[in-house]
């Protein structure tokens, strides 16, 4: 870079490009706080205090005793590697690699890097594409997969809504989602985050009906639970108070039972609909099994006590897929038809296309499909072997982009400015763009396949221009900036991301157009030309798939 | 009828010959005192005269390439109630003949107890129905001599299905199809649209209806109107106009990578979707009153309109569809009273409002709105408060040039295994008209495109396709 930092002129710029800017009213606490106020009819405020250097800022925080951590039975502790370049497969996995679960052994450069770390997590650091680059393939999928003990490293969140430096997810609302943004973007276990997001697109629960405490235990059993049984942790959700209340398991009786959890078992978690799966019948004896379930109720505690209560527990034979050579019979209760679902013949495929989709765009072989089938059931229904195996794929690394949800996108400009979350405009920002987390729109969780409109795109601007407005331009009185350095100090602003030769070649012709404009002077341009060049670079169409 | 095309059918036929040609978007001649729309109708009649004869000819067509022409399409407004709504309350059983309302006592007690019947009203159409109390929006709309209301009370298909997502589906797509792609606006507007104009398919809000899903054509979301701007932040003028033409041509390319190309496509959309909304926010704000609630809806109701009045130098906006999601969630498994009634008000009274709102501003009869649910709920009750996906459910069809009236009877709620059963084997009610019956209505009779070729199975038109078509205009 050619010019050097002033503040004063920094500062100039910053206010006649602020005086020109058409603005929005600055969002108050009143529209922040409230859902139902239109949230993006105000502007993010730009964060005057700062701390002294980022440096100082960067704290590592270990996040195993977090309070949103689970303890519910289908925990299990977090694998650990030792030497984090060694490439250990699980027991199981590597005796069972054959054709259709072939790794990709193609050139691993920082493209494949950054779309690994894109799809399994959320975005590079600055650097961290051209170190998983660096590890080739397997070692870079198994640090993904063994991360060891997970820790938030980068600022600490900051700003008046917290609430004594703290997110208060459980009674402020839009702390649940602010505080996952914090570790999407900080968290050392990107794929652990991934997955957790994968599960709440899947498991999907909203806060719009149970309690921030009833999410916070939910979706910390589907964190620590996605590395363990996904038997069982069906079983735990299933019985989950959050999930009792979310799909009406609780005060269902034998007398009139309610069918809504029994659909969505299958429909949604286990088998899928429009697959010949099951039959309206089946969700009738689904519903009649999954009765019994109570709790208490006090103005203090609200719901408490979740309990099964036998007499309110439909006792009488139920018949699961009828007609079929997977038939069951028998005096079912909630955790047995739970278990038919996970049995039956179609399950394990429902499980391998969800966590296929989640990763790649197109879709498996048949033979892929098969492997990572049986590769699930001999694993004893883990989701953790199918997701290495898929990360391994070639089709990953060779097939067509997939478009960044809108939490990704968010988090992946926060990895790459190292930045934390100093506002809670993050939340209305996220909703804008399709994706407030704790908020899916139903229990079908998010339209992955529609991420952008126009309106998302415009909120993922918003997201762009919140660090563009936030960030300091060099004076440019006498510079002598080519065009090339104009398009690497843009690139440079945002951890020097990797982008497609189309996108390149945008930012080097506006890089030369800009200077062709008619202005005062060239260091007005080249002012001028840095600001628009930053938000060119990820407020491109091409920068919003990897 | 739409009153403006006659008088164009009349301007058309009176006007035109011998006078220069314009092309749309030149200046208006200086000093001729002449309009921009009666330039263009010139214009127009000049194409129609030398290009009509054969394949345009009629009346009909002419006045929609005039009214294409100045932006003045004919509107379908489709209001989506999210969850499945309880049909049997929101025509509750109150009517002048009782034993539907005893029928339903049987099923459901205590959801019926949760209904004032006192200020329930009967529908005059049907002696066993009444409009709940909630819905009172939509009574004040059937009583308006100058709005017509066309009420599907069990309205499906043959083969339900009771999830939420294939069954929203399939209305969605306009077709029993679970591998369907577009969706039934969506491929009108493949047929009549423009390749660069995404209004003409409007969602508000910031998920897309996958009814305006097209193959070809854009569309657009928007989340407020008055504020759909890209702006850069600390820097203006040409520069930022450079950039944003680098993003346009950009987006412009075709990579060949599909989803990189839907991002292309969308960052397009959206820079033309600013210039499609220009003028808008010049357009006054309603002078009717609408509910007071705290409701996206409402407020996405007040932008329709807005929109809809917006006419800029002569021309209408182009919006043709437009998709919206009625207030709340009518998914009510449980405690279905505490939710029920004030979701249904607020959609009701903000869909009066609205059409109040059209008529105050001279556009009520471009516009119809269809309101619509996934499915309805069953029946009988269950032990929470609230009952559990079913079939057949309500639509309303709404306009000032809509014909007041049943689509399909109400078949009751007798049990299966009788001849004039209403419910069918699973408790279920079942269905007296078919969902892509009113579609193809609506194309046919309000749009004037055929249904062949836009909602699958429908047959050609005149004649007998796939679904009998309600006499909706």
């Amino acid at each position: 870079m050619t010019a050097t930092k002033s503040k004063t002129s920094a500062a100039k710029a910053k206010a006649r490009a602020k005086a020109k800017a058409k603005k929005l009213p600055v969002c108050t606490a009143k529209d922040l706080k409230t859902k139902k106020a239109k949230r993006r009819k105000c502007r993010v405020v730009t964060k005057t205090t700062k701390p002294a250097t980022k440096a100082a800022a960067v704290t590592k925080t270990p996040i195993g005793t977090h309070p949103s951590s689970p303890t519910g039975p289908a925990a299990a502790p977090p694998a650990t590697s030792g030497d984090p370049t060694a490439w250990t497969p699980l027991p199981g996995v590597a005796d069972q690699r054959t054709d259709g679960l072939r790794t990709y052994t193609g050139a691993f450069g920082t493209d494949q890097a950054t779309r690994l770390l894109f799809r399994a997590g959320f975005g590079p650091l600055p650097g961290q594409a051209e170190a998983f680059a660096a590890l080739g393939v397997a070692a870079a999928v198994d640090r993904l997969v063994n991360p060891g003990p997970a820790q938030l490293v980068g600022p600490a969140p900051s700003g008046d809504f917290l609430v004594g430096g703290q997110f208060a997810p459980a009674d402020k609302w839009g702390h649940g989602h602010l505080q996952w943004l914090d570790r999407i973007a900080r968290s050392t276990d990107q794929l652990g985050e991934r997955m957790t997001l994968v599960m709440h697109d899947w498991i999907a629960m909203s806060a719009e009906k149970i309690s921030g405490d009833q999410m916070i235990a939910s979706i910390g059993k589907l964190r620590n639970g996605w590395r363990g049984s996904f038997r069982q942790l069906m079983q735990s959700m299933t019985i989950d108070p959050g999930m009792l209340v979310w799909l009406d398991g609780l005060d269902s009786e034998s007398s009139d039972p309610n069918e809504n959890y029994g659909r969505e078992l299958m429909e949604m978690f286990t088998l899928g609909a429009d697959r010949g799966a099951y039959t309206e019948d089946d969700i009738r004896e689904n519903a009649r099994a999954l009765t019994g379930w109570v709790a208490d109720w006090s103005e203090a505690r609200g719901l408490y006590n979740f309990r099964f209560w036998p007499d309110r527990w439909d006792q009488t034979v139920k018949v699961l897929f009828g007609g079929t050579t997977y038939e069951r019979r028998g005096n079912f209760k909630y955790n047995d038809v739970v278990d038919a679902c996970i049995d039956h013949p179609l399950h394990p495929s429902f499980v391998a296309l969800k966590l296929w989709s989640a990763f790649i765009p197109t879709p498996p072989t048949q033979q892929t499909l098969d492997e990572l089938c049986a590769l699930y059931r001999s694993s004893g229904e883990q989701l953790l072997p199918l997701v290495q195996a898929i990360l391994l794929h070639p089709d990953l690394y060779t097939g067509p982009s997939m478009t960044k949800s809108p939490v990704t996108y968010a988090g992946g400009l926060l990895r790459s400015k190292r930045a934390g979350i100093d506002t809670d405009a993050w939340t209305w920002v996220c909703d804008m763009m399709g994706q407030f987390l704790w908020y899916p729109p139903n229990v079908s969780g998010w339209n992955e396949r529609a991420w952008l409109n126009t309106t998302t795109y415009e909120g993922r601007w918003y997201a762009a221009q919140y660090f563009v407005n936030d960030g300091d331009v060099p004076t440019y009185e006498g510079s002598t900036e080519t065009p090339q350095q104009a398009v690497d100090a843009a690139l440079a602003f945002w951890g020097t991301p990797v982008l497609s030769s189309d996108h390149r070649a945008m930012l080097l012709q506006h890089a030369t157009d800009a200077m062709k404009t008619n202005l005062w002077s060239d260091a007005a341009r080249r002012t001028l030309r840095q600001q628009t060049l930053r938000m060119l670079v990820v407020a491109a169409p091409d920068f919003q798939v990897s | 009828m739409h009153r403006h095309c006659h008088d164009y059918a009349r301007s058309y036929a009176s006007a035109g010959q011998g006078l220069p040609s314009i092309e749309p978007g030149m200046p208006l001649p200086a000093g001729t005192g002449m309009s921009r729309r009666s330039m263009m109708l010139r214009s127009l009649g000049l194409g129609v005269a030398v290009y009509g004869a054969g394949a345009l000819g009629t009346t009909e067509h002419v006045e929609a390439a005039i009214n294409d022409a100045l932006g003045e399409h004919k509107v379908v407004i489709s209001v989506f109630m999210d969850g499945g709504w309880d049909a049997l309350s929101v025509l509750a059983p109150f009517g002048t003949d009782h034993t539907h309302e005893a029928n339903v006592a049987a099923l459901r007690p205590g959801l019926l107890g949760s209904i004032d019947r006192t200020l329930a009203t009967p529908l005059a159409a049907d002696p066993s129905l009444s409009w709940h109390p909630s819905a009172a929006g939509l009574r004040d709309l059937w009583n308006d001599p100058n709005v017509g209301v066309a009420v599907a009370p069990a309205v499906g298909y043959a083969t339900p299905n009771y999830s939420h997502f294939t069954s929203r589906h399939f209305w969605e797509v306009g077709a029993l199809d679970v591998n369907g792609t577009t969706g039934w606006m969506g491929r009108y507007l493949d047929r009549v649209g423009r390749p660069d104009v995404p209004l003409q398919g409007l969602t508000m809000g910031s998920a897309l209806s996958p009814t305006l899903a097209t193959a070809n054509v854009p569309v657009a979301a928007v989340f407020d109107i008055d504020r759909y701007t890209y702006s850069y932040v600390g820097a203006s003028g040409r520069v930022t106009d450079v950039a944003t033409a680098q993003l346009r041509a950009l987006a412009a390319k075709a990579s060949g990578d599909t989803q990189r190309d839907q991002s292309r496509m969308v960052t397009g959309s959206s820079f033309q979707l600013v210039q499609d909304l220009a003028g808008t926010s010049a357009t006054p704000l309603p002078t009717v009153a609408y509910p007071t609630d705290p409701s996206y809806f409402v407020d996405s109701l007040k932008d329709v309109a807005r929109l809809l009045a917006t006419n800029v130098s002569g021309a209408y906006l182009p919006v043709r569809c437009v998709a919206l999601r009625g207030h709340g969630g009518f998914d009510t498994h449980s405690d279905e009273a505490a939710s029920f009634a004030d979701n249904l008000r607020i959609t009701t009274q903000g869909i009066k409002a609205f059409f109040a709102d059209l008529a105050a501003r001279g556009q009520d009869d471009r516009v119809v709105m269809l309101v619509w649910s996934e499915f309805g709920r069953r029946p009988a009750e269950n032990g929470s408060g609230g009952c559990d996906h079913g079939a057949a459910g309500n639509a309303f069809v709404i306009g000032k040039t809509v014909r007041q009236g049943l689509i399909g009877e109400f078949p009751g709620l007798v049990k299966a295994g009788t001849t004039s059963a209403g419910l069918m084997t699973d408790g279920n009610l079942r269905a007296t008209s078919d969902f892509r019956g009113i579609y193809s209505a609506l194309l046919e009779q309000w749009l004037g495109t055929d249904a062949d070729g836009i909602i699958p199975g429908a047959g050609a038109r005149p004649g007998a396709g796939a679904f009998a078509r309600p006499q909706l205009v």
